[in-house]
Parts: structure tokens; sequence; C-alpha cells
């Protein structure tokens, strides 16, 4: 039973890769491959090392989270995958997994560049501060993709609060502060990945109650 | 035409996100009113600092912070506006401490022109985009401005600006920062939503000119961005007006600046959003000019106080400075007609996309079956 679920899922998986999640994770490449052209990755010390990982590899969490329910926006698609075995809701799950596994190995690709360059940080919490405050743009961006059903909303409040963190060095934001590691304090990150996983959670059942609307009228 | 456009876009979500995120961006920045300009009192610590060309200030401070990144072999270089740092091999840095020595010389014999020429030469071996540049090296000389200079400055302000044109210029930095961005959603989310409502067979079997409906809805966007701008120039010149007296004040600075310094970046985010989702039915143009935009914000951070270039977001960080801006008027004007221009441009070619899909001749969606990797995801349920 184990091995069909793993099977499954697995298959699964490589399918959503391959036909959903492939343009994302094109785009989170090209910007951490954009990234030492802007920044360099020599020698970066202390808190050097975060100004790049928190201003701008975290925007890699917006472009693999916002569009994880795009494939299903046509609603005559989504009647096809509900007329299957496999709930969608199951479907969503594992393509949110596999955002999630996508952002975590190209943070710690990119730590690892880092550190191979001269690089002298504490990795590990630079490596979690940077995932925390990528997943939570990435959370924001698929809760009001799930709302609005706008692909173009999905992305717009993500980047207008990382913009406004960039140009406003957070005021106002308290504990959700997205650069506070550049400034020497982890604190805020714990809290990014606390709303972050509620905004997700919020975002999978607004789908699937949204879906369930709509499939019944 | 122009008012059912019209219509939509008042009415979008991403519309009425846009016009909150403008008013609370400027609202963080500025307060609820802009700060007073008066006049300078004599006998006050400090006056700011100004930038002098003096060589022997220059050349003294050039000198010494070479000096200290040779010896810990730590260079800052910013090639495109970022931080970044370099550390030069056994070889390189030989040549650097010869180049120091000949810089040495060249202070003592106070020959700036050699002087740059040795500067220059160290900035290429660093990789370049260090202050060692010589169009940069007037970083270093950076002198406090004395009483007479920076009453001098305000009697500009006075005089030239009558207060409303200094904080309008504050007012432009602000907004255009936002505008070289945040019209880009508003384009995308219009120009996906007619293919989302399944009105876009309906619009491409109409008899209207492609050119007309590009440009109604090109107007459209344009009209419905800009106003809440107006609105906000309005409101400016009221509190400048309540602030300094109505007859002290340009009462149509802020408007002129709307017009002159934001409208053509205003054209050019919305024109750019426009052309790459009709190109490719997508909201890519939401990270090319995302990049495109931090990117040159960062590069904008070098004459962040006036000077300007070739920006699409044109900064001016400050209340006065006024004899910076009427030094580089005419950058200015060259680079608001460029984007004008450039503007002009893209919506042609976003109506000639247009037309030619109309036509049947290009067909974004078969291209990208075309290049789809294989694989049949819904099987697998």
């Amino acid at each position: 039973m184990f091995a069909a679920f793993i099977r499954k899922y697995g298959y699964l998986a490589g399918a959503n890769l391959r036909n959903n999640q492939a343009p994302s994770l094109g785009i989170a490449a090209l910007l951490l491959m954009i990234s030492p052209m802007l920044f360099g990755m020599a020698n970066r010390v202390g808190a050097e090392a975060a100004e790049p990982l928190e201003k701008f590899v975290s925007l890699i969490g917006i472009a693999l989270l916002t569009p994880l329910f795009q494939a299903e926006q046509h609603p005559a698609v989504r009647e096809v995958l509900a007329s299957k075995k496999t709930p969608l809701a199951a479907v969503r799950l594992t393509r949110l997994f596999l955002a999630v596994l996508s952002l975590a190995v190209f943070l710690a690709v990119y730590v690892l560049l880092l550190l191979r360059a001269g690089g002298e940080f504490p990795w590990l919490p630079y490596a979690g501060g940077t995932f925390a405050s990528a997943y939570c743009l990435g959370a924001i961006g698929l809760l009001f993709y799930s709302l609005t059903g706008q692909i173009a909303i999905g992305y717009m409040l993500p980047l207008m609060y990382y913009t406004y963190n960039l140009m406003s060095g957070g005021k106002h934001l308290g504990p959700l502060k997205l650069f506070s590691m550049s400034e020497g304090s982890y604190d805020e990150k714990g809290w990014l990945l606390a709303v972050g996983t509620v905004l997700l959670a919020a975002s999978m059942l607004i789908a699937n109650r949204f879906d369930g609307r709509r499939l019944n009228q | 035409m122009l008012r059912l456009e019209l219509k939509k876009g008042w009415f979008s979500v991403t519309y009425i996100l846009y016009v909150i995120f403008l008013v609370g961006f400027l609202y963080s920045q500025v307060g609820a009113q802009f700060d007073r300009i008066d006049p300078p009192k004599p006998g006050a610590d400090s006056y700011g600092m100004r930038s002098s060309n003096e060589p022997s200030i220059i050349m003294q401070g050039a000198r010494q912070s070479l000096e200290a990144e040779y010896a810990a072999n730590s260079y800052a270089a910013y090639p495109l506006g970022f931080y970044k740092n370099v550390k030069l091999s056994e070889r390189e840095q030989d040549r650097i401490g010869e180049l120091l020595a000949e810089i040495a010389k060249a202070q003592k014999a106070q020959d700036f022109s050699r002087f740059k020429q040795r500067m220059d030469q160290a900035d290429k071996l660093i990789g370049g985009g260090t202050s060692y540049a010589s169009g940069s090296l007037s970083t270093f000389g950076n002198v406090p401005r004395t009483y007479e200079e920076a009453l001098s400055d305000y009697n500009l302000i006075v005089e030239k600006d009558r207060f409303s044109g200094a904080d309008a210029r504050l007012f432009s930095d602000y907004l255009g920062v936002m505008l070289a961005f945040v019209p880009v959603f508003v384009a995308v989310a219009f120009g996906m939503k007619d293919r989302r409502a399944g009105m876009k067979e309906l619009l491409d079997v109409r008899s209207a000119a492609s050119i007309r409906i590009v440009g109604s809805r090109y107007l459209a966007l344009i009209i419905a961005l800009f106003l809440p701008v107006l609105l906000l120039a309005a409101y400016a010149t009221y509190l400048s007006g309540t602030q300094y007296g109505w007859s002290e004040i340009d009462r149509f600075a802020f408007f002129k600046y709307s017009f002159g310094w934001l409208l053509p970046t205003l054209l050019a985010t919305t024109a750019i959003g426009m052309f790459l989702t009709e190109l490719t039915e997508t909201p890519i143009a939401v990270a090319v000019q995302g990049i495109g935009w931090f990117v040159g914000l960062n590069q904008g951070i070098k004459h962040i106080d006036g000077g300007y270039g070739w920006d699409l977001a044109l900064r001016h960080n400050t209340a006065g400075n006024s004899q910076q801006f009427l030094d580089h008027l005419g950058t200015l004007a060259a680079n608001r007609i460029g984007y004008t221009l450039l503007s002009l441009l893209l919506v042609l070619a976003t109506a000639w996309i247009y037309e030619r899909k109309r036509r049947g001749k290009l067909n974004v969606r078969g291209f990208y079956k075309k290049i789809r990797l294989p694989g049949r995801s819904q099987s697998a349920q």
C-alpha cells in the first residue's frame, strides 16, 4: 500500500514538475543566476551576506509559491480534475510540498556557493532566515491569488510588501520586517514562518472551498 | 470604446490596490506635511555637506581610501549599484601597490590629470564600479557647506522654486520610484482580463482597427493611473499653500512636475506592461519590469540628490538642491522625451502584434505547446 502511495504521488509530482511548475522553477533559477551579476558572490562576511540573500534571493519564494493553483484556473480544467479519483486538494498539497522543497534546495545551493566563494557567515541561520522571508512572501502571493483568481494580484501584493520593506526599512511592520537579518536580528524570522504557514493553510482552504462552490452550482 | 475601457480599469482590484499603495507609500515617506524649508540661521553647528571639485581635497581622500583598502585587500565596488567586495590576487595587489606609489607622486606634484589616470587604472584592475573611477572621484571631495552657501541655496528655493517647486521635486522623487514599477500590475491584469473572461475572441472579430483598440486601452490606463497622481498633486499644492502662504508659492508647480517628470515614467511602465503581456500572454512583464526597477533603483543611488542620467525613475531625494536641478535640466528633458518616444513605439508594436494575432498570423499559445516538455499530468490522477 505504501509502495503504491509513493508510486502514485511520485508520478503525480513528476508530472506536475514537468507540466505546471517548470516555468516557476525556471524563473527562480534565473533570479538566482542574475544575483551574482548584481551583487557578486566573493568574500561576503557577516551581514554583507545577508543583503543579497534577504533583498534579492528571497524573491524566489514569490516565483515558486504564488502560481501554484494556476493550472486549474479555467473552470473546465477544474471540473475535469474534480472528476478524478485523486482529490484536487491532494494534488495541490503535492505541488505545495514540491514548491517548498524546491525553495529549500535552491537556497541551500546558493548558500553553499556563497561559502565556497569565500563567504564567512553563520550559514544555517542565514539560510533559515532567507527561507522564512521567501516562504512568507510566496504565501502572501498564493493567498491573494486564491482569493481573487487573478495572478497579477497574486504577484502584486507580495511585491508591494517587499517594496515597502525595501524603501522604508520595515517601518511600522514590527516583527513582520522582511530584512531584519541584515540588522543582526533573527526574531522576526520565526514570525514570518508562522504567518507564512497560516497564510498557506488559508490559501488551501479558500481554493478548495471555492472549487466546491463553483462545481456545485 | 475609451469610456468602456475606463470603466473596466476603475473598478478593477489591481487599480484600487495601486491607488492605496501610491497614497500609503507617499504618506509613509513624507508624513502629513512636507518639512518646512526655513532660512539657515547664522552660527549653526552644521549646514550639511556639498561636493567640491577641489583637486587637493579629492586627491587626499581618494589616496587614503585606496591605501586602506589595499592594506586589507578588500575593495568596495558598486558595478550595478549594489555593493560588491573584491579581493585581488597577489599579482594584482602588487600592481595596486605600484599604482599607489605613482598616485602619491602625482599628489605631491599636484598633477590632477595624472592622478585621475592612475586612479582609473586602479578602478579597472579592481573590476570597475569603484569610487576611484575618474567620473566618481568627486565623492571624495565632499566638504561642509558654509552659512553663505546655505543662504544662497535657500534664496534659489525662494526665487526660482517658490517653495512648492522644491517640494514638488521631492514629491516626484517618491512617486517616480513607485510609478516605475506598480502600474505594470494594472497593465498586466488589464491585458489578461479579456482572455480570462473569454472576451478576446469577441474583440477580435470587431471591425475597429487594432491601433484603435490598443490605443484606447492604453489611453484609458494612462488616464486612470495618472488621475491619483494629479489628485495627490492638488493635495500637495494645498499643503504648500497653507504652509508658506498662497502668494509665496508656485500654485502649478506640483502639476508641472507631475506632467513633465512623472507622466513619462508612467507612460513607459504601462507601455512595457502592455507590450510584454500582449506578446507573451503571460505576466512576465512583472518579472522584467521588477528586475529593471530593482537595478535602476540601486543605480539611481549614485545621483540620489539630483544629477539624473537615463534612469526611468529620476531621483532628487532632497528638498532644495535647486542649482543641481537647474544645471542638469537639459539631461532631464532628454531623458523624459526619450522615455515618451519609447512608450509610443511600444504601443505601436503592441498594436502590430495584436493585429497579427487577429489575422491568425501569430499564435503564441501554439508556440508554447511546441516547446512544452512531454508528459501527461492529468492521467496521473
